[in-house]
């Protein structure tokens, strides 16, 4: 468990240096469009990506860094996308918010708030039919549990009993609004459990505590086809988006206290140094090498890239042509 | 050996093969098991290919589009049957948002198309949500293809096609076309999805048509023969991407072009090709190009109200007459 507590912090840590590498990029104004970042969420994408097997799908959002990160698309190439190079998973035709790469296993993305849903439920039932014991687990936000295809996705995956794990990564607001605001029962797990789903709420800065939920249901959906919702509890550092004006406004309610007591990387980094499973130097030593050095690399190589050629934007709509 | 088939026939016999074929295409709809179908489509498959083959969906539009893509991404091809072209809006998002750009966005990695099926049209009298022919929305969309056919035999050949397409089909009946018959092949066959199909080589006129306006003009050829005037009529069997040089080609030919279609002019494909010819081949047109669609209004419940929206027999003969008047006029 030890090494397995340890990768899992070196994740999460180059999720948190892989956003904080875009904000700066954002605002020296060296990339276009905008990004939304998971900083804060990161326990949530490392703890259920990291309780799957490999050949296992990811349905991820347009918060979905993390999501490629932890199922282990190339830092290189996400920069590329991002930055609209030949060379990104989609050519640069996708940039940040739909992040994505079938072939790697994060197999959708879905830039329209809980429109990742129906296509998780899809590839689950495939998965189903093909008896090769697959499962799925998408990822959304707590807003997208207002969303009609919300409601009708939880009740196709347990009408239909697919081996599928939704997991919200519940920040407490959508945008501007904060849940409350908009829900008259911001338990959210409640709402699967109506909908015949069995369902766990746990704290989303803990990300062994994910590990070990989403190991159980991973293991339960796969054996006997059925799904699972697992809520999270969690908070963004930043606003919606980096181009967000609440933003700011988001930033300076964080308190110094709430992220020494709550930031799922202080968490973990205590639990690491307190249980002895790594000293501070040791951290310290990931952080340089194993992250910073290797993103780095991996922005360095991607600013040479050449950028997608005009023609590109004119290829691939179509598979068949008569 | 050829067989008369009603237009439903046609489609669960093109089913029923490519279900035999390929064993992950599976029916994903309402009222497709024990009921077949509203109008008889999935008939028998849910005894001949078992349940899990032709699955009841509850009534979500939005989730039934969007699982498409997740199941043909994992190599299971879910035929989505949507009872009115009305409630396929529901899933328009997935539609829009997701199938039509997957491809663009993931080059095929995995994606196998998806197949929407579903009714437009009027039967008379189903009032105003029930009744229209809302297919021109759907061409606006770069990266859907967008099917008509005109016939059981066309129907047949098309949906099998569609079913072995890796891109996104939608695929659409008109309503009144489930009350037709024609000659079927016992033979597989296929269609070609995108190309404008040739009925009827003319000369001095291109009329072109598609879905169950076509059939409808197909039976008035004694009499447009009568007035005339030499025709060169074309099935537009798919309004996206839509075949230009079959037209352009034609029109070069002719020098005259009616479209006549049922949804209503406004945005419409009609409009969509007579402005490329405007801009393209105007030297092609020896008179100004001439569209008949629905009228731009809420199709209304009353049989009388409802005549006064669509194109009749008589504005199709009496529109034909009078260019067939106008092809001798020596202009100064």
């Amino acid at each position: 468990m030890a090494g397995h507590l340890l990768t899992m912090y070196k994740t999460m840590l180059m999720i948190r240096r892989f956003d904080e590498k875009l904000l700066d990029l954002f605002f020296q104004r060296k990339m276009s469009g905008f990004v939304h970042t998971s900083l804060g969420h990161e326990a949530i994408a490392v703890g259920a990506i990291s309780a799957l097997q490999s050949q296992d799908q990811v349905v991820s959002y347009y918060r979905g860094h993390g999501h490629c990160l932890a199922k282990g698309l190339s830092p290189k190439r996400l920069f590329d996308e991002i930055l609209g190079k030949k060379t990104g998973y989609s050519k640069g035709r996708s940039g940040s918010v739909q992040l994505m790469n079938p072939e790697s296993g994060v197999i959708a993305s879905s830039g329209i708030v809980a429109q990742g849903l129906p296509i998780a439920v899809g590839a689950a039932l495939a998965n189903k039919m093909r008896a090769n014991k697959r499962i799925v687990v998408v990822f959304f936000g707590d807003g997208a549990t207002n969303n009609g295809v919300f409601f009708e996705s939880l009740n196709c995956a347990a009408y239909l009993k697919l081996p599928l794990i939704f997991v919200c990564e519940n920040n407490g607001l959508a945008t501007s609004v904060r849940t409350e605001q908009t829900m008259a029962n911001v338990n959210i797990h409640e709402k699967a459990k109506a909908l015949g789903v069995q369902s766990q709420c746990v704290d989303g800065m803990d990300v062994e505590k994910v590990y070990t939920t989403v190991r159980q249901m991973a293991k339960k959906a796969r054996a006997d086809l059925v799904p699972f919702f697992l809520e999270c509890k969690t908070r963004r550092l930043l606003g919606h988006t980096v181009a967000d004006r609440f933003g700011a406004k988001i930033e300076s309610k964080i308190s110094p206290n709430f992220l020494a007591e709550r930031d799922p990387l202080q968490l973990l980094k205590d639990k690491l140094i307190r249980s002895k499973l790594a000293t501070k130097k040791a951290l310290e030593k990931i952080n340089t090498k194993d992250v910073l050095m290797k993103l780095d690399q991996a922005l360095e190589s991607s600013m040479k890239e050449t950028p997608s050629e005009s023609s590109d934007a004119f290829t691939s709509l179509f598979q068949d042509y008569e | 050996m050829n067989r008369i088939l009603k237009y439903t026939e046609a489609l669960n016999e093109a089913l029923c093969e490519e279900m035999d074929r390929d064993p992950y295409i599976t029916v994903f709809g309402q009222d497709v098991g024990e009921l077949g179908g509203l109008w008889g489509m999935t008939k028998g498959i849910k005894a001949r290919f078992g349940q899990h083959r032709i699955i009841e969906a509850p009534i979500c539009e939005s989730t039934m589009v969007g699982m498409s893509l997740g199941a043909s991404l994992n190599g299971v091809k879910l035929l989505i049957d949507i009872q009115r072209i009305e409630f396929l809006l529901l899933g328009m998002s997935a539609l829009v948002n997701e199938i039509a750009k997957f491809h663009y966005l993931t080059e095929g990695q995995a994606y196998q198309g998806v197949v929407i099926h579903s009714t437009t049209g009027a039967l008379g009298g189903s009032g105003p949500q029930h009744s229209q022919s809302l297919e021109s929305l759907f061409t606006h969309i770069p990266g859907l293809k967008v099917i008509l056919p005109s016939s059981a035999f066309e129907g047949k050949g098309l949906l099998k096609s569609a079913l072995r397409s890796r891109d996104p089909i939608l695929f659409f009946d008109h309503v009144l076309l489930n009350f037709t018959k024609s000659t079927v092949p016992l033979a597989d066959y296929t269609l070609p999805l995108t190309q404008a199909r040739m009925v009827k080589l003319g000369t001095e006129l291109t009329l072109l048509s598609n879905s169950h306006m076509l059939y409808r003009i197909e039976n008035l050829l004694p009499e447009i023969a009568r007035l005339g005037i030499d025709i060169e009529l074309i099935d537009l069997r798919c309004i996206a991407p839509i075949d230009m040089p079959s037209i352009v080609k034609s029109v070069k030919k002719t020098g005259r072009l009616v479209i006549i279609h049922d949804p209503c002019k406004l945005g419409g494909y009609g409009q969509q090709i007579i402005s490329h010819l405007m801009e393209f081949e105007f030297g092609a047109l020896k008179h100004p190009p001439v569209l008949l669609g629905s009228k731009h209004f809420p199709i209304p419940h009353a049989p009388d109200l409802q005549r006064e929206i669509f194109v009749s027999d008589k504005l199709i003969l009496s529109t034909l007459a009078l260019l067939s008047c106008k092809k001798n006029l020596k202009l100064p």
